[in-house]
């Protein structure tokens, strides 16, 4: 065993084997990871964005609901399902006056989801992750003239 | 180990005898290729892999931006894959769906047809 140990023979091949693809694929598993956070933090910021614009260019207080219903159905269909997020972002809404649309007032929507892992199985079992909860918010100003 | 001449083994045990001893060796370039050639097309394939990652990002962004522009009057100069399209909302007003299609070029044998994909900018109209 000790004289396998310290031959060279072949050791280029072992090198490559033992050493490149443990330090390189893990990278490549990492690299993926990082994307598909990134990827969701942007689309967040963005989906809470746009329903707040929807919710404060609103003219009536019954459409607002819906408006942000389609923008996340939107989101959700053109934006998460193609990136590979199969989970479903929600809406939180909060209104410095009542009722939400008087004029200057501040509209704070907060988007969030829980992006599920898909853990490895096998040898690779140990490379798993938690779930990760994400969220981001944007404050829009309703139109004082309106 | 003692070497082999290959010109006693004509059967397939012998053959592979013969390229192990090839492999095992490190006389010559064989080692170096057998090094060089796979770790360069592996460093290719995660740098391509790095490429993809920050390009779609970016372009993302980017498209976002244009949606965004567009939506405030003023999309005549930008580039789409399709013209964007004005869905309308509950209560009046519409939102602009944009899409542009990227392509990558391919850096890695492993992917011969580039790396394309598609990015989506959606924004509420002004």
């Amino acid at each position: 065993m000790l004289l396998f140990l310290r031959d060279q023979e072949g050791s280029a091949v072992i090198e490559f084997v033992v050493l490149a693809l443990p330090l390189l694929l893990p990278l490549t598993v990492y690299l993926n990871e990082v994307h598909q956070n990134s990827i969701i933090n942007s689309d967040l910021h963005n989906l809470a964005r746009q329903s707040a614009r929807a919710f404060i260019t609103s003219s009536d207080d019954n459409f607002e609901q819906a408006r942000m219903q389609t923008i996340l159905t939107l989101f959700e269909n053109k934006i998460f399902r193609p990136a590979g997020i199969p989970e479903n972002p929600t809406l939180n809404i909060e209104c410095s006056a009542t009722p939400c649309l008087t004029p200057d007032s501040q509209i704070k929507v907060t988007a969030s989801i829980t992006h599920i892992h898909e853990n490895f199985s096998g040898i690779f079992r140990f490379i798993s992750a938690p779930s990760v909860q994400f969220s981001a918010s944007d404050t829009q100003i309703v139109d004082a003239w309106r | 180990m003692t070497p082999v001449d290959p010109k006693f083994h004509p059967s397939l045990a012998g053959k592979l005898r013969r390229s192990l001893l090839v492999m095992r060796g490190e006389e010559g370039n064989i080692e170096s290729a057998l090094t060089l050639i796979p770790l360069m097309i592996l460093f290719l394939s995660v740098l391509q892999i790095c490429i993809s990652v920050y390009s779609r990002d970016t372009y993302s962004q980017f498209t976002q931006g244009a949606v965004a522009f567009a939506a405030m009057g003023d999309g005549a100069s930008e580039t789409w894959s399709s013209n964007p399209i004005a869905l309308p909302l509950p209560g009046g007003g519409s939102v602009l769906v944009g899409q542009r299609e990227i392509d990558n070029p391919a850096i890695t044998p492993l992917l011969p047809a580039g790396d394309s994909f598609l990015t989506t900018g959606i924004a509420v109209q002004e």
